[in-house]
């Protein structure tokens, strides 16, 4: 099973592209539309890699001596299992979730909602897309070179987590040095487009859009273009050092040198990129919020400055995952504070999400349910990173399946429940049709219940000990302190089946709904962001023949100005000027200015 | 309903743990229960590990608390505001800067108090990760004293001998009866498990070995491992080149009740990571003079010896 969805990647790229209709008129577009659609069908084309690895070794865990169809569970043990968990988070960390939310959603969503025509750097935006692919392509190198049997044998694949602590990152087959280089890559197209975010917003808002008029998205994705400018260049700097530990002879992580220096260094990027990888659902999931609640946001200032708060304190508390390293305790003292701290502004934001359906007027559509599950799922993220930000119960859970629950909580319910959300939002703007109500609440309903099912139970697993990155809990050789824990195992796995199934539900009602799906009118969900005053989709260069002017804030739901209970951002009221700027009490300051 | 039911079969913890089937998890349901674990935890044989359970347990009931508010009000205000006819309209407004600052200082005050409980008390952080049974570098007389050893994949014990002191190691002198390389072996002893007694301090030292490489005909650069013993509520990985330190005092009455307990390696550590696991046990003093042959009160060993990597070793023969 994963060994052909594994030779996949190299060669069915393309044609990927062939059936959705990008090669030729698309796929070397500098539209910041087509670049964030490549980067979305990208995305999602490694969801299902990355979801393939996934059930292997759920499979595997569940029934380690087992046979199903001719396939025998015992060859994804030992090194082979940890190739799987490897590359199921690397693929799903650097080749799904970053370019879903930053590459796809980044570039579709900030020109629309700023009102620009197209990103600052229209090539670099190009370039930054293309590069990916071929980061996939040297990541999977070995199966290129070698096969994947052959490949698996002789190190091709890197398997030392997606962490590839040295020096057990030294010692490993190529695959690691492929890793490294992959990683580098991905970094740097990281880096263009976050270049191109931060000067898109900083310098080609339209006319009257303040930075208190812009949408919780677009603030959501300008901060963590900066985190991804502060943090990526220290994690290349690391994997460089990695590679010459390698291949030339120095001894960063090695012999007298300090393998925790690695740790710090990954983490010190690590740690931010768990905030690239969340902030820009919250923000989507606030813009959703807002709309099909046809209330304003509440609290918008404390969200955006909560937002920069994660980010700034995100850059202090790396050390929360390195307790137990070796690292001096005294440090723990200090990262515990900071990552207790770090807890109030998430807290801050969910707060204000409730904030927001209080008295609301709340319309359950499928984007609404999406950014629901979001939340709901996230608030369970956050909890539970209390129990491992507190230094001694990490003593007992640190690398256990806990932090397993704890990651996928945050990283599948929140993340990808925002990934969820913003297709089906923008589908009309991105397809010019809708994305099938009926399907799509199929989709949230299954994937819902199937991630709960399985993710939830690994809590309880992690809190009795079990560890992480174990390729068999049962049977020859394996320790016995967890065996009469398998049945939780078995649970998760068909689980895991269910939620499998449930994405490719997902693909085929994606392609259903933009072929046959009703046509989008200009605003369908009768929102108020610049988006929605184009035709869907919308044209080359978005606004013609004038950039539009905005005069008030993306959240005036049932302001009472208007007939309507919505009101465009652009649209000029005659009555009154002053108040019908409609920033509320605390932007009124900026509307003016 | 499969949740449930295993929900319910949990308490079947601590019981069968030499289990090796799925299967032995329902028929060890059936066993009486004997002072079950905190939730679904192993029982706690360490002096501090009860402090560790209390704390999971406080940080629980806070978080649930904040879990049954939050997604109940969620939920409630999902039903009572939802879209219906005859009302649809909602509520203007942008937020109340009053509440803001109320469930922000609420939220702040909530963390600090789990802070600061993880900081005080005979079971926090730093009596635990510093809390050495040591003075000055030296070794408290009556502690016992071990030193451990990972390599890729299997645990070593290392129990000083009746001369109280431990033997140098060197990878040159490893060989198949010297699996560590001890200087002089027989005046050591080596064990694949790790034999404690009960109700004094236990000091261990932790080391992490190289690999043999045929290829090469040299050592491979040691890895991380970690060492974790679920029934102590300690974790410490071992780090290459940089030996570190933990210490834990088992209960007493544990050795009583005969059971056998596990050290596992809690960080990947290559191919046969899940198989690294050794067993662990807590004797009386008369069990422990037999495992190890000698009375460990007669000498204690003061310090560990300064430790020589391979890469130094290596150069001192070049």
């Amino acid at each position: 099973m994963t060994t052909e969805t594994k030779e996949n990647v190299a060669t069915e790229d393309h044609a990927e592209h062939h059936e959705m209709g990008f090669w030729g008129k698309y796929v070397f577009s500098r539209d910041h539309k087509a670049i964030g659609m490549q980067f979305m069908m990208t995305a999602l084309f490694m969801l299902f890699i990355g979801g393939g690895l996934a059930l292997t070794l759920r499979m595997r865990l569940a029934w380690p001596e087992a046979e199903f169809m001719g396939i025998d569970m015992k060859q994804f043990g030992g090194e082979t299992y940890n190739v799987l968990f490897s590359m199921h988070a690397t693929v799903m960390i650097f080749f799904v979730i970053i370019p879903f939310l930053v590459g796809a959603f980044g570039n579709f969503v900030i020109p629309l909602h700023i009102g620009a025509r197209d990103m600052a750097f229209p090539f670099l935006n190009g370039l930054s897309y293309w590069i990916m692919p071929l980061a996939g392509f040297v990541m999977f190198g070995g199966i290129l070179l070698e096969g994947v049997e052959a490949g698996l044998k002789s190190g091709a694949f890197a398997s030392g987590g997606w962490t590839s602590y040295p020096t057990l990152s030294v010692i490993a087959g190529y695959g690691q040095t492929l890793w490294c280089i992959s990683l580098i890559i991905v970094g740097t197209s990281s880096i263009m487009g976050a270049v191109n975010y931060v000067t898109t917003i900083v310098k080609m808002r339209a006319p009257g859009m303040t930075f208190g008029r812009m949408s919780l998205t677009v603030w959501s994705i300008f901060i963590t273009a900066i985190l991804i400018l502060f943090g990526t260049p220290v994690l290349t700097s690391a994997l460089i050092m990695l590679i010459l530990d390698r291949h030339f002879g120095t001894t960063f992580f090695t012999n007298d040198g300090q393998p925790l220096l690695y740790q710090h260094l990954f983490w010190f990027y690590s740690h931010p990129a768990v905030y690239i990888m969340i902030l820009p659902g919250m923000g989507i999931a606030s813009d959703i919020i807002s709309v099909f609640s046809r209330k304003p946001i509440f609290g918008y200032k404390a969200m955006a400055a909560a937002m920069a708060g994660i980010a700034g304190l995100g850059f202090i508390v790396w050390g929360h995952h390195m307790f137990q390293s070796g690292m001096n305790p005294y440090l723990g003292t200090y990262f515990m504070i900071a990552t207790m701290m770090i807890a109030l502004p998430s807290a801050v934001k969910s707060f204000n999400w409730l904030g927001t359906l209080w008295r609301g007027n709340i319309h359950f559509t499928t984007p609404m349910l999406n950014a629901l599950g979001f939340i709901s799922m996230f608030i369970i993220g956050g909890l539970s990173g209390i129990f491992m930000a507190a230094t001694t119960v990490d003593l007992m859970i640190h690398d256990t399946y806990f932090i397993v629950a704890h990651i996928h909580y945050v990283l599948f319910g929140g993340s990808l429940f925002g990934v969820f959300a913003g297709i089906t939002y923008w589908f009309p703007k991105m397809f010019g049709r809708m994305f099938s109500e009926t399907l799509g609440k199929i989709h949230f309903i299954l994937t819902f219940v199937g991630f709960n099912c399985v993710f939830f139970p690994m809590h309880i697993v992690g809190a009795a000990g079990l560890p992480r990155r174990y390729a068999a809990y049962v049977g020859e050789g394996a320790s016995k302190t967890w065996a009469h824990m398998q049945p939780y195992q078995q649970f998760m796995t068909v689980s895991a089946i269910v939620l499998g199934l449930a994405q490719v539900f997902f693909l085929i009602a994606l392609i259903y709904s933009a072929i046959w799906g009703k046509k989008a009118e200009k605003n369908p969900w009768k929102a108020n962001t610049l988006e929605w005053t184009l035709d869907s989709p919308p044209p080359h260069g978005n606004f013609h023949p004038d950039l539009p002017t905005v005069y008030r804030g993306p959240y005036e739901y049932n302001s009472g100005l208007v007939e309507e209970d919505y009101l465009p951002q652009d649209r000029l009221l005659e009555t009154s000027s002053a108040s019908a700027g409609g920033d509320g009490e605390d932007s009124s300051g900026e509307g003016t200015a | 309903m499969a949740l449930v039911a295993m929900l319910l079969a949990v308490p079947a913890w601590a019981q069968e743990k030499s289990a090796d089937a799925p299967a032995a998890a329902a028929s060890a349901a059936g066993h009486e229960a004997e002072k079950p674990g905190l939730f679904w935890m192993p029982d706690a044989i360490s002096t501090y590990g009860e402090g560790v359970d209390d704390l999971f347990l406080l940080i629980f009931w806070i978080t649930g608390i904040a879990f049954v508010v939050v997604e109940g009000l969620m939920l409630w205000f999902l039903f009572r505001y939802r879209n219906r006819e005859g009302c649809d309209k909602a509520h203007y407004t942008h937020g109340n800067n009053k509440l803001e600052v109320s469930w922000s200082l609420a939220t702040v005050a909530v963390l600090a108090f789990i802070a600061y409980i993880q900081m005080v008390g005979d079971s926090s952080w730093l009596t635990i990760k510093t809390g050495y049974p040591e003075k000055d570098g030296v070794v408290q007389p009556g502690t016992f004293v071990v030193r451990v050893y990972g390599e890729q994949f299997a645990w070593h014990f290392n129990y000083p001998g009746k001369d109280g002191k431990f033997e140098d190691q060197r990878h040159s002198f490893k060989s198949s009866i010297n699996a560590i390389g001890l200087d002089e072996p027989a005046k050591d002893k080596v064990l694949p498990k790790l034999v404690v007694p009960e109700n004094v301090n236990i000091l261990i030292e932790l080391n992490s070995l190289g690999k043999y490489d045929a290829n090469t005909e040299s050592y491979t650069h040691p890895v991380l491992h970690s060492f974790f013993a679920p029934n102590l509520r300690l974790k410490q990985d071992l780090v290459p080149y940089h030996p570190g330190k933990i210490w834990f005092k088992i209960k007493q009455g544990t050795a009583r009740e005969g059971k056998k307990y596990e050290i596992v390696c809690a960080e990947l550590c290559g191919e046969g990571h899940s198989n690294m696991h050794a067993p662990f046990l807590v004797l009386s003093e008369e069990d422990l003079a037999k495992e190890l042959g000698y009375d460990w009160k007669t000498a204690v060993p003061e310090k560990f010896p300064e430790p020589v990597h391979y890469y130094q070793e290596q150069k001192e023969a070049e």
